[in-house]
């Protein structure tokens, strides 16, 4: 048959008992640290991966502790680079750069998940992407053309030749931005055909050319990041195994990374005039993508909302757009720091200001006029930098010691979290006579929930000055609030030997005061912004390169001086290291 | 958008996916395993894509629907006391389930209306809050089986307006759409009431492109109970699941059992 339907209704009432517990749950198999847990935290746990290729360097490879002494540079190596399809965003950013558009069309497709570096990094396709590709690409197409934004190089061409120059110089010159290398002839070839099919269907010139547009719009050359399986072959000179990444390649993963857009023309010819061929070159590029406000916030608003789990901004509060308003404001606060400002952790972490519209100023019980952004001090005897921003505080605010105490301990100090056993008890329900920390910490107490609980709430504790909207608060349930703690951290700024560092903390302040200090915080964000690099988990052959980047940016030039770990230089650092610029080939990998 | 132009469309949007799929294969034989598996993926559903094209309808253009109006108030209503939520929910979901048969996205949809215990209120039918867990548990209580009566056939009314839909609509074949489906509703209990699972109640309709013969007979296969019914009567699982076996063989799959039940198909659901 051609078609077999099938379609089950089922209705009607039912009184069969169904339940299912949720809850936050946890082994007591764990090891990790957790503020005033008297527990020995020397470990953190290694999520390294295997990354094939050089094997340890710089000494160690064991990331749970920030590389120690700084002596001469490491070995530098480089990983696999996985195939990767554009996210909807990257997609999104690249339609609006490539075409004007500006309606978000990656938002209509089958949200992205966490790959398994916990950033976003799309698998496979399924049917229903293919379908979405197909019919943005169609709409898109018609309305750049239409519109004019997408231009066609002639008007009205006399005869078929002439359509077919014009064609092909289209072909030629959008296909280099949208597939971010020059077409080689037979695309080009390819694609004039597919024109010259649409004409002999019967559409007219700029239908023909709409269509054609649509399947470069479709294509895979344009969907995926192509940093693989490029000639000419290009080998490392230190290391026969690595293989360059192209000219092209690098313009596009460099402007992905720090833009999560395609490259601009000053780019692409940067590339084409051989400038990317240094280490230095491509450092240049990365600091001027940097300073580029417009886009470069684009990636490091995509980078902090999911390394501090700042998510589901669209359903944050149903009916309104506040939560992506709240977007905006970390947006800001991000670009502030990390565009216009010292880009140092310490800012991120401590800086008394963010930025309100008339929408989210009266979170913070402050007034403002617009929808514009503008910069507000807040109190700092209340609020210090972004975890205390209501962007994270608010999206964080179910269970809010759970959650945001897990943000600190999982993605700020890389401590393992054991997955959760079945059968955890939830917390105790609100009650008008208890406070939040006394109904989680006896939570924690219980048997099965104090092998992990214990880990990450007692830091989660810290924020209970917020409620779970994010608003400043000194009594709960007609008790005086305790967000005080002990924090259990890996050496400090100023030491070169690693030691259990225990800071007393009376609250939120002090703690995020203590974290920005902490190089294990400072090492542990190098590492989850080089998960967000590479796409995956850092493995053994990044070590080099990541104990370099680091060094550069937590130490003075004389490697030995420390200073306020800057993240922006660790940007431009990682990106003129091997890890970036060469990759080990993947097994299988016709070359 | 004429027919003729519909079949421009259609071979002008093949010839653009065979480019693509050109384009994929060029690329493809570089690749390590793992990356030409995710290429691979593409191009199969690309090529899913394709075969759809030649599986629309005739009778309707499957353009990508307006976004239901519905859907506006529904979120409107989220977090608000959800009166009318259970039908603006249904009557989307009845137009996007015929809109998807007819486009052929999918060849099968599962579609529950409310959960074991569900407490869907059916206030916008009585006038007045009217859970649907607490009414079914009538006990004989007259008011109860009122409601319970426009609920249930509130229901089936659903299930009519989605059946006409189908009905209306014709399939590649020339075919209706719900010639070329299988319809089966049921419940997960029988009588909410007793919560008795023998003398389950089932509908039926379509007819497997003619495997299946379904239609217009009711069929008891109890006809020994009288009413009012006991509360441990005769089981009548077994036919439930030949009648499902029923299904499976108008869908090829010749299996002869389901859970308990022997003997094969329903021989008078069968049209093979």
């Amino acid at each position: 048959m051609l078609n077999a339907k099938a379609l089950k209704f089922s209705s009607l009432a039912s009184l069969v008992a169904a339940g299912a517990l949720l809850g936050v749950a946890c082994t007591a198999d764990v090891t990790g640290k957790a503020p005033g847990s008297g527990q020995n935290g020397s470990t953190g746990g290694s999520n390294s991966i295997a990354g094939g290729g050089a094997g340890p360097v710089g000494g160690s490879s064991d990331f749970a502790s920030p590389p120690k002494v700084p002596g001469a540079p490491a070995v530098e190596g480089a990983g696999t680079l996985p195939l990767l399809r554009l996210t909807h965003r990257e997609y999104s950013n690249t339609m609006a750069e490539l075409l004007g558009d500006t309606t978000n069309p990656g938002a209509t497709f089958e949200p992205d998940s966490p790959g398994v570096a916990g950033y976003q990094a799309p698998g496979t396709v399924a049917t229903e992407t293919a379908r979405g590709y197909m019919t943005a690409a169609e709409t898109l197409a018609a309305t750049a053309i239409t519109s004019k934004k997408l231009a066609i190089p002639c008007t009205a061409p006399a005869d078929a030749a002439a359509e077919k120059t014009c064609v092909t110089s289209l072909v030629q010159d959008f296909g280099a931005k949208a597939y971010r290398r020059a077409l080689v002839q037979g695309e080009i070839d390819d694609l004039v055909a597919l024109f010259q099919k649409a004409k002999t269907l019967g559409f007219n010139f700029q239908d023909a050319v709409t269509h054609t547009v649509e399947a470069m719009l479709q294509s895979p050359n344009l969907l995926y990041h192509w940093e693989i399986a490029d000639k000419p072959l290009v080998h490392d000179k230190d290391n026969a195994a690595l293989v360059a990444l192209t000219p092209d390649q690098l313009a596009s993963r460099l402007s992905y990374f720090l833009w999560e857009s395609p490259p601009d023309a000053a780019l692409q010819m940067a590339a084409a005039a051989g400038q990317l061929a240094t280490a230095d070159g491509l450092k240049a590029q990365a600091v001027r993508l940097l300073a580029d406000d417009t886009r470069a916030r684009r990636a490091l608003f995509n980078f902090h909302r999911q390394w501090l789990h700042v998510d589901n901004l669209e359903d944050l509060d149903p009916g309104t757009d506040l939560g992506l308003q709240l977007g905006q404001e970390l947006e800001n606060f991000v670009a502030s720091v990390f565009v216009a400002g010292d880009g140092t952790l310490k800012s991120l972490l401590t800086a008394p200001y963010t930025f309100a519209n008339a929408s989210t100023a009266p979170e913070y019980g402050l007034t403002a006029n617009g929808s514009g952004f503008t910069q507000v001090q807040l109190d700092p005897s209340q609020r210090l930098g972004v975890l205390m921003q209501v962007p994270f505080l608010r999206t964080n605010g179910i269970a809010p010691p759970v959650r945001r105490g897990l943000v600190v301990y999982k993605q700020l100090l890389c401590g393992d979290v054991p997955a959760p056993p079945p059968n955890v008890p939830k917390p105790e329900p609100d009650s008008p006579s208890t406070t939040t920390r006394e109904r989680f910490s006896k939570h924690a107490e219980q048997e099965c929930a104090t092998g992990c609980h214990a880990l990450f709430d007692p830091w989660g504790f810290a924020f209970e000055n917020f409620d779970p909207l994010g608003h400043y608060r000194t009594q709960e349930n007609g008790q005086t609030v305790d967000a005080s703690g002990l924090a259990q951290l890996n050496g400090v700024v100023g030491g070169t030997t690693p030691k259990q560092v225990v800071v007393p903390f009376k609250n939120g302040l002090e703690l995020v005061n203590a974290l920005a200090a902490s190089d294990e915080v400072s090492w542990c964000a190098s590492r989850h912004w080089s998960r967000y690099m590479l796409g995956r988990l850092e493995g053994d052959a990044d070590a080099g390169a990541m104990t370099n980047a680091y060094v550069s940016a937590a130490y003075q030039a004389d490697r030995s001086t420390t200073r306020p770990f800057s993240v922006k230089d660790f940007l431009v650092s990682i990106v003129g290291t091997k890890a970036f610029r060469f990759r080990t080939p993947a097994a299988g990998e016709t070359l | 958008m004429t027919d003729t132009q519909a079949e421009q469309r259609k071979a002008e949007q093949k010839s653009v996916l065979n480019a693509v799929l050109g384009e994929i294969q060029s690329l493809n034989v570089k690749l390590s395993k793992t990356d030409k598996d995710k290429l691979d993926e593409y191009a199969t559903n690309l090529r899913a894509v394709e075969d759809s094209l030649d599986n629309i309808g005739t009778g309707r253009v499957c353009e990508k629907p307006m976004r239901p109006e519905a859907s506006e108030a529904l979120n409107q209503e989220r977090g608000v006391t959800p009166t009318t939520i259970v039908q603006k929910h249904t009557e989307v979901l009845v137009e996007l389930m015929a809109l998807a048969f007819t486009c052929d996205i999918t060849r099968c949809i599962t579609f529950m209306l409310g959960n074991g215990t569900s407490n869907n209120d059916y206030q916008f039918l009585i006038g007045s809050s009217t859970p649907h867990h607490g009414t079914s548990h009538h006990q004989e209580n007259a008011g109860k089986l009122t409601s319970l009566t426009k609920i249930d056939t509130w229901e089936i009314q659903q299930i009519a307006n989605l059946l006409g839909k189908l009905d209306a609509s014709t399939d590649a074949d020339g075919q209706t759409v719900l010639d070329n489906t299988t319809f089966y509703m049921s419940s997960d209990i029988a009588d909410g009431n007793t919560h008795n699972h023998y003398d389950m109640p089932i509908l039926m309709a379509g007819r497997a492109g003619g495997k299946l013969n379904v239609d217009g007979a009711h069929v008891n296969y109890t006809p020994a109970l009288k009413f009012p019914r006991p509360l441990i009567g005769e089981r009548s699982d077994v036919h439930t699941g030949r009648a499902l076996v029923s299904v499976l063989q108008a869908h090829g799959i010749m299996q002869d059992t389901f859970g308990e039940a022997t003997g094969g198909p329903l021989p008078e659901l069968m049209n093979i």
